[in-house]
């Protein structure tokens, strides 16, 4: 019989000490978890959404609804526009590299299309894009045509290669790979004048221009690329004098976005600390009772010539145990708690929230599994010393092992 | 072989007082003996049987086994000391309720060095051990399936698996019936006779008979009877 057995024999007896051991240590690995990819979630989503667009300078209507965040961060539709006019004054400004406009319409929960709920359209200029330029150069060879259409990776599939949208039928081109962000995962993409004419002869979506407009004269945003050497600031002043326009600067809003939800990494981090400790204490406190109440067993294995280190290493092999099949329950927990609070941000828009990679998930996996295990030891560590210093003697005279 | 000098031992009560348990203990048993321990309850007959076995130590005084004092011993030394040389009976058997027989008849092997610790030979001699104190039907029984009698036969087992030259029971007879009594006694005679030393405390005085010498603790003194 070897230690491991001993160690076996007794968790699978005493089943009770067991599960509420587990019970503690699958919620340390369930929340360190869930607190990991959250936090890396929300960095990432900003990140993903700020960068994948690969733009210094967006601009967007001064109306309500038209933040950046809103843009970047959210799939939802966003029909704002203003007139196309003030493009031809960008062209003036020195030291912008492209200016690519898009327009913005969207696809209907009704009989006119293929999708189940309302998503952004974006149009997009074939000759200046460069949001999309190098998925389009190595997936399909050739611009995109009138009556294609290239979906995010989260759009359901439709049926075959085809798809209507605002009683229209495209072909779909091309599904882009996931990018863990909402705004590019969820949208449909086709070229501006395919939009632009879409939403002029569309009688559902007339209603979001004001009248006297035409979805031809009217961009929803222009993204810009500045010249390398170029310093952002006389750049961004003199957008700031376009009448109607906001300038958002990529890197402040980043920063500013981070900024925002630093509360919830905050918030996260402390209740996941404190949760810890209190972890900490209640293994602590468990293998202390255990102790307690195995007094007798102890004593009985000091008599048959078990030494202080055979005591030591019996319990520390327990809290081994439980600690391993708590991280067991605890991943896939923390990992349903996580699809449960992603589902619900990237629905509501509270936070963008990108999705991990396997990578990701392996890494995070294995800081849980070390914070448990270490939870489990550290736990167990005064609890042991005070089987350690068990009297068998004493004990054995006492009481029944049993 | 076991040689007990001057030994003596106080324990602290639960009102701080020292309260004296032992005192000025001298003893001799030879190898092969079988010595009965008699005295009241609380005359310190555990403690006597827990000095000798290692697992108490003295206030003054020395144990010696041949030439060898338990007192110099290291904790690491004396742990080896007390698992290939000493078996203990236990008053209540204590077995590991997790346990079943054979497994807690193997727990002071899990203990042994590595070089004497032969995986499967060692499970066949604890099976074996049992067998031979009739428990061939409750070898894979935990110790809340067994009756009390049964289970004191599975300490016995215990306490001979790494064939200790000395034997300590702590009342090997308490809580048996006549017919379990009668049982035990004759397998600590048979041990006796393979030329074991053996150590009993016991209230019991057909224990006593059994034995080849007795003798009795009062107020802390040993005295042959």
């Amino acid at each position: 019989m070897s230690v491991i057995k001993l160690v076996i024999s007794t968790l699978r007896f005493r089943k009770s000490y067991m599960l509420t051991g587990v019970l503690v240590l699958s919620i340390v690995t369930a929340v360190f978890y869930f607190s990991q990819q959250t936090l890396w979630g929300m960095r990432e989503g900003i990140d993903k959404g700020v960068n994948r667009l690969g733009a210094d300078i967006i601009l967007l209507p001064q109306k309500m609804g038209s933040t950046i965040e809103n843009m970047l961060f959210s799939s939802e539709p966003m029909n704002v526009y203003l007139k196309a006019d003030f493009t031809e004054d960008i062209g003036q400004i020195k030291g912008i590299s492209v200016m690519s406009p898009q327009f913005f319409a969207q696809t209907l929960n009704q009989d006119c299309c293929s999708l189940g709920r309302a998503y952004r359209l974006v149009g997009f200029d074939s000759e200046t894009d460069f949001v999309l330029k190098s998925w389009l150069d190595q997936n399909l060879g050739r611009p995109l045509k009138a009556d294609e259409i290239i979906i995010g990776a989260e759009i359901p599939n439709f049926l075959g290669d085809r798809a209507v949208i605002l009683e229209e039928q495209f072909k779909v081109a091309g599904k882009l790979e996931k990018s863990g962000s909402d705004s590019l995962d969820n949208t449909v993409f086709m070229t501006i004048d395919t939009a632009r004419r879409l939403a002029q002869n569309s009688p559902y979506v007339k209603d979001l221009w004001e009248d006297g407009y035409s979805p031809e004269n009217l961009v929803s945003a222009v993204l810009i690329k500045i010249e390398s050497q170029q310093d952002l600031l006389p750049v961004t002043e003199k957008l700031s004098k376009l009448p109607g326009v906001s300038v958002s600067v990529m890197s402040n809003v980043a920063r500013q976005a981070k900024n925002n939800i630093i509360w919830v990494s905050d918030l996260v981090v402390i209740i996941t600390s404190m949760l810890w400790i209190l972890a900490v204490i209640a293994v602590g406190n468990h293998f202390l009772m255990e102790i307690m109440r195995r007094k007798t067993e102890i004593g009985v294995i000091r008599a048959v010539g078990g030494s202080s280190s055979s005591i030591l290493l019996i319990f520390f092999c327990e809290a081994l145990v439980m600690s391993m099949i708590g991280v067991v329950i605890g991943l896939p927990t923390g990992q349903l708690m996580l699809k449960v609070m992603g589902n619900w941000m990237t629905a509501k828009n509270v936070i963008p929230f990108a999705e991990p990679s396997v990578r990701i998930i392996l890494q995070h996996s294995a800081a849980s599994l070390m914070l448990t295990l270490g939870t489990g030891a550290i736990g167990v560590l005064y609890p042991a010393y005070v089987a350690v210093r068990v009297d068998p003697a004493t004990v054995i005279a006492r009481g029944e092992a049993e | 072989m076991i040689v007990l000098k001057s030994v003596g031992k106080s324990f602290r009560s639960p009102s701080g007082e020292s309260v004296r348990v032992l005192s000025d203990i001298d003893m001799g048993i030879a190898e092969g003996e079988m010595v009965a321990v008699l005295g009241p309850s609380g005359s310190g007959k555990s403690t006597l049987l827990n000095i000798i076995g290692g697992l108490l130590g003295t206030d003054e005084g020395e144990v010696l086994y041949g030439a060898q004092s338990l007192n110099t011993l290291t904790k690491k030394r004396a742990d080896l000391f007390r698992n290939q040389n000493i078996g203990f009976i236990f008053q209540g058997s204590a077995l590991l309720g997790s346990l079943n027989a054979v497994d807690n008849v193997l727990l002071p092997g899990m203990f042994a060095p590595k070089k004497l610790r032969i995986k499967n030979s060692i499970r066949v001699k604890a099976g074996q051990l049992l067998i031979q104190l009739g428990l061939e039907d409750k070898l894979q029984y935990f110790p809340h399936q067994l009756s009390l009698g049964q289970k004191r036969r599975v300490a016995i087992a215990r306490a001979l698996l790494n064939d200790p030259a000395i034997i300590l029971a702590d009342e090997p007879t308490s809580d048996l019936d006549p017919p379990r009594v009668n049982q035990v006694i004759s397998i600590l005679q048979g041990l006796s006779s393979q030329g074991r030393t053996m150590l009993i405390a016991t209230h019991d005085l057909q224990v006593a008979k059994a034995a080849d010498r007795c003798l009795e603790i009062r107020d802390g003194k040993l005295k042959e009877i």
